[in-house]
């Protein structure tokens, strides 16, 4: 846990009038689990899509494994995963067909985790992306995402559609991940549940600012009791 | 009450949808007139004769010489086929331009004193005309009737139509043809009718006369002026009599203004109406009138001077027919578009969960059909030639099919593939169907104009009121079952339909309910193996980027439209050879609708998926390089196969290929797809409806020019079918234009999506 993974200094981001970061900073050291906190609208998703390059930013700086976001290369996405909160694949092809197709553009790819990984979460190969659940496009997100075993795992919001099952065996695979290869993760939620569970970082975003990073146990201690009562605390303070 | 329909109509006029659909049918509206005004033309077509100005008689079923090979060995060889019942005699078609044979073989002969060499040698088709007893119609051009004789006559014992087309019918013409005992009708092609129709009543069964001129009745020598219909009225079998004089600008030299005689032919209908009433056995007059006079109204005069003949007019308005079918056409596609756009009200749980939703939504959409009907009725009626009666049936009955179109997809969404399939061959098919109509079923078009004209106005009642008691129960009830829509959508476990690419993805999503394409995925996924086995490369990411939507349904819709165009090119082109000319723009049009439209549309579907893309292992540079790439290769590889249509259709109709047709394709294949793949950069990287419906208005245009440049590539003379669009000049500043222009747009194109923000809602 040394060199940051993710930095960001000052980062801000306007959709027309509105600003939505308004004066980003953080690091994400290496082999942390950073979980990002924050009421709806606060700008968790923004703050990601700005780190992948899927949004410009106006102003400020930020690295993604030492590159500009908006403009990284091929070797750091093939080191780099990300879930988005909403999967977007291609309705014509079957479950398996975009596994392979999207192994076929990786180095690494590592078809026999992913078949593992299938079986595992329960996902028939041959069934249309068209019929299959919410929850279950969620599993096939973190599938693709976990397919060429990034260093750097992006998740928003990922557990969201998934039953508690699901999210159980979600969080257990990104704790072994992690432990094994010092794989960094950062991920979206309000669930605070599970951040406690595999958190080892939390950084609480508020109108568009990180209003504490650090760990999570540091800020159990700093603040007594449990994280939603810590998300409620803050969240009527920033209101107040 | 009130304030909740404003409410509900407020929330349609939100949806920008509506508005470009409401601009893109007000341009099509306003260009089809335009164009309906222009190519008001007019015909003759007399059931069951099938006379036209412009062929002599059809009679299709029937064989007919045809091409210079066969009038050669019928003219020097008396070479004859038995079964033929029809022969024209004139020049036009033994030395047309539909007839290669004669340039090819024989350049000499397409020399004008060539020809008139080989007219002095008609005795040669005399004696061929005595061996083919099978003739029942001959069409003679300049004195050619002389030739002919009483011995001839005898052997043609099937022989019962005459016409006789030159510029001056003498009284020994008359005479000649009165030694034609078993002739049942006559035309009278001429300027000059200097001659006397009397001997002509000792034919015992002429019962049809057709005289067609460019002449006036002020002309000595007239076919129209009042001696000879004098004559006609001592034709004591004739049945059916067809007067249709045609204006020709040639006899200003007899007006000092230049313009036509003011009693021109007004007079005619006077003369008519005074001489011909009382004849004993005349059941049927067809009349041609001034351009003025186009209503069928001014008919009634003459009519009611001759109430026991059926009097009509001689020629048809083809502009009433087209302008009708147009606004048909449209209406329906639009009320399918609008009910389309009602399905998302009903598309989500809301329907149910809001207290009295359904009922002021139905009621709002049944009043917008009626007010559809209301509309479609006043727009196709703004013809001239098209009655108040006749535009209701044709817009109620557009409202009730568009509205089945929408409803059948509704009650059956797992043959939504079958509706869209249908809608699509509709639209790119219809401009076909009315050469269709003339060609195949000549009697039916003037029946037809007749019946928009408001001549058959019982039939009219009688049809609206039919439809207005059959469809507005139907239609209330289809619409009703739209309320349904969130239902069939779960049971179906389909997403719901708010924006028209939710539309989309319902179809894509639909069509793999079925399970036919087992063996494309295969073959899909042994071309995947093998590109993974395959080292980087840039060629390897462009596949990869292909196999990203060749599964995509839409393809296969593009090949379906293919195939359907070809099949009717071919159909047409074999079965009415005559039609040809008329085809090959609108196939061109349908091809190069596909060429441009498919990677267009397909671009901007792809648009969901860019962001999920541009993370896959490449950099923004290669990754959006690779994707113009692509897009250019499958530009250019629809429009390779686009410019070898017109190739080997420039071969097929015109034998003709060579270095200029092949380098003039080439050149303008590198704009167009550079200009196809700027417009799909373009789709790729904009969001707003309002700047997609400013691309579209692009590649419509980007589909004009291509249009035009394979039409004059096929050489076909734009007149037929353009008249409207002035003429494009190939020349180098255009292509020099074309080139920065389209560049220019490529360009643009890669610049705009380099700093594109691909999840930006």
């Amino acid at each position: 846990m040394n060199q940051p993974v993710i930095q960001c200094e000052g980062v801000r981001k306007k959709f027309g009038r509105t600003l939505v970061l308004n004066g980003v900073d953080l690091n994400i050291p290496r082999g942390s689990i950073v979980g990002l906190l924050g009421t709806n609208g606060c700008g968790k998703s923004t703050l990601i899509k700005c780190l992948l390059g899927l949004l410009k930013i106006d102003s400020g700086t930020a690295t993604v494994c030492d590159e500009d976001p908006w403009d990284l290369s091929a070797e750091t996405k093939n080191r780099l995963g990300y879930v988005p909160q909403e999967i977007k694949l291609y309705p014509w092809m079957r479950v398996s067909q975009v596994i392979d197709y999207t192994g076929a553009f990786y180095e690494n790819w590592k078809a026999d985790y992913c078949e593992m990984l299938l079986d595992k979460w329960e996902l028939d190969g041959k069934k249309w992306i068209k019929s299959l659940s919410g929850g279950q496009l969620q599993r096939l997100g973190i599938i693709l995402a976990l397919g060429h075993k990034p260093s750097l795992l992006i998740l928003d919001e990922p557990a969201a559609s998934l039953d508690p099952i699901g999210r159980r065996s979600l969080l257990k695979s990104l704790l072994e991940k992690n432990a094994e290869e010092e794989q960094t993760v950062l991920f979206s939620t309000h669930i605070t549940s599970d951040l406690e569970r595999i958190a080892s970082h939390v950084a609480f975003l508020d109108r568009g600012r990180v209003n504490f990073f650090g760990e999570l146990e540091e800020l159990k201690d700093q603040v007594g009791g449990n994280l939603e009562d810590l998300f409620l605390k803050m969240n009527s303070r920033s209101e107040g | 009450m009130i304030r909740k329909y404003i409410l509900i109509a407020k929330v349609w006029a939100y949806r920008p949808m509506m508005w470009l659909l409401a601009i893109f049918t007000l341009l099509i509206f306003i260009l089809f007139s335009a164009i309906t005004h222009v190519s008001d033309i007019r015909r003759a077509f007399i059931p069951p004769y099938e006379y036209s100005l412009n062929g002599s008689i059809k009679l299709s079923r029937t064989s007919i010489l045809s091409n210079g090979n066969e009038f050669r060995e019928f003219a020097i060889l008396n070479k004859v086929d038995p079964t033929i019942e029809g022969i024209n005699l004139t020049p036009k078609q033994r030395f047309g331009r539909s007839d290669p044979f004669w340039s090819l073989k024989f350049p000499s002969v397409a020399n004008q004193s060539n020809r008139n060499k080989l007219d002095n040698n008609f005795p040669n088709y005399e004696k061929a005309l005595a061996i083919s007893p099978s003739v029942r119609w001959i069409r003679f051009g300049k004195d050619q009737i002389q030739h002919v004789s009483i011995d001839t006559w005898s052997k043609l014992a099937k022989l019962e139509t005459i016409i006789i087309n030159d510029d001056q019918i003498t009284q020994a013409d008359i005479e000649k043809i009165s030694e034609i005992r078993n002739l049942k009708m006559l035309v009278l092609e001429s300027f000059d009718l200097s001659a006397s129709l009397a001997p002509l009543s000792n034919l015992p069964k002429l019962n049809t006369l057709v005289l067609l001129g460019a002449s006036s009745d002020i002309i000595e020598g007239s076919l129209f002026r009042p001696e000879i219909l004098n004559q006609i009225h001592t034709l004591r079998n004739l049945q059916k009599l067809i007067l249709m004089p045609q204006w020709d600008p040639t006899f200003s030299v007899f007006n000092e203004n230049n313009t036509a005689h003011p009693g021109w032919p007004s007079n005619l209908k006077k003369n008519v109406r005074e001489i011909l009433p009382g004849h004993p056995t005349l059941t049927d007059l067809w009349i041609g009138l001034s351009e003025e006079e186009r209503s069928f109204h001014d008919l009634k005069v003459v009519q009611d001077g001759m109430p026991n003949v059926k009097v009509r007019l001689a020629h048809y308005n083809e502009g009433g027919i087209f302008w009708a079918s147009l606004g048909f056409m449209m209406t329906t596609i639009l009320i399918f578009l609008c009910l389309h756009n009602v399905l998302s009200h009903f598309s989500t749980s809301y329907c149910r969960t809001i207290p009295n939703y359904r009922n002021p939504h139905l009621r709002f959409v049944f009043g917008f059909a009626l007010f559809a009907i209301l509309l479609s009725t006043i727009v196709i009626q703004l013809h001239e030639s098209v009655a108040w009666l006749p535009a209701l049936v044709a817009s109620v009955f557009a409202v009730t099919l568009g509205t089945f179109c929408a409803s059948f997809k509704l009650s059956s969404p797992l043959r939504a593939a079958f509706i869209y399939f249908f809608s699509m061959a509709f639209f790119a098919l219809g401009p076909l169907l009315h050469p269709l109509l003339i060609q195949h079923f000549p009697a039916f078009a003037p029946v037809l104009d007749q019946f928009l004209a408001g001549y058959y106005s019982v039939l009219s009642m009688i049809l609206t009121a039919s439809f207005l008691i059959i469809s507005l129960p139907t239609i209330y009830w289809r619409i009703h079952r739209l309320s349904n829509y969130d239902r069939i959508l779960s049971e179906t476990g389909l997403p719901p339909f708010i924006t028209v690419k939710d539309g989309a993805r319902q179809q894509e999503i639909l069509k793999h309910k079925n399970k036919g394409n087992q063996r494309a995925l295969v073959a899909w996924q042994l071309q995947l193996e093998e590109l993974k086995l395959k080292s980087d490369s840039w060629i390897r990411s462009i596949r990869l980027d292909w196999m990203g939507e060749q599964m995509r349904p839409r393809l296969h819709w593009i090949g379906f439209l293919f195939i359907a165009t070809a099949i009717t090119f071919a159909v047409i082109h074999f079965s009415s050879p005559e039609q040809k000319w008329r085809i090959v723009p609108i196939c061109t049009f349908a091809f190069g609708f596909m060429c441009l439209f498919n990677p267009f549309i397909s671009s901007i579907s792809r648009q969901d998926s860019l962001s999920t893309e541009l993370l896959l292992p490449h950099s923004r540079d290669r990754f959006i390089i690779i994707r113009t790439l692509s897009l250019a290769e499958k530009f250019s590889l629809l429009l390779l196969g686009f410019f070898t249509y017109v190739t080997i259709l420039n071969y097929i109709l015109f034998q003709e290929l060579n270095l200029k047709i092949i380098i003039r394709a080439s050149v303008l294949f590198i704009p167009i797809t550079m200009a196809g793949t700027g417009i799909s950069l373009w789709a790729l990287s904009v969001r707003n409806i309002f700047a997609r419906g400013l691309l579209i208005g692009a590649t419509v245009t980007t589909l004009i020019f291509t249009i035009w440049s394979s039409i004059d590539a096929q050489r076909i003379n734009k007149r037929d079918m353009f008249d409207h669009i002035p003429e494009i000049e190939f020349g180098l500043l255009i292509y020099i234009v074309s080139y920065l222009v389209t560049g220019f747009l490529l360009w643009t194109g890669y610049q705009r999506l380099l700093i594109c923000e691909f999840d930006r809602k």
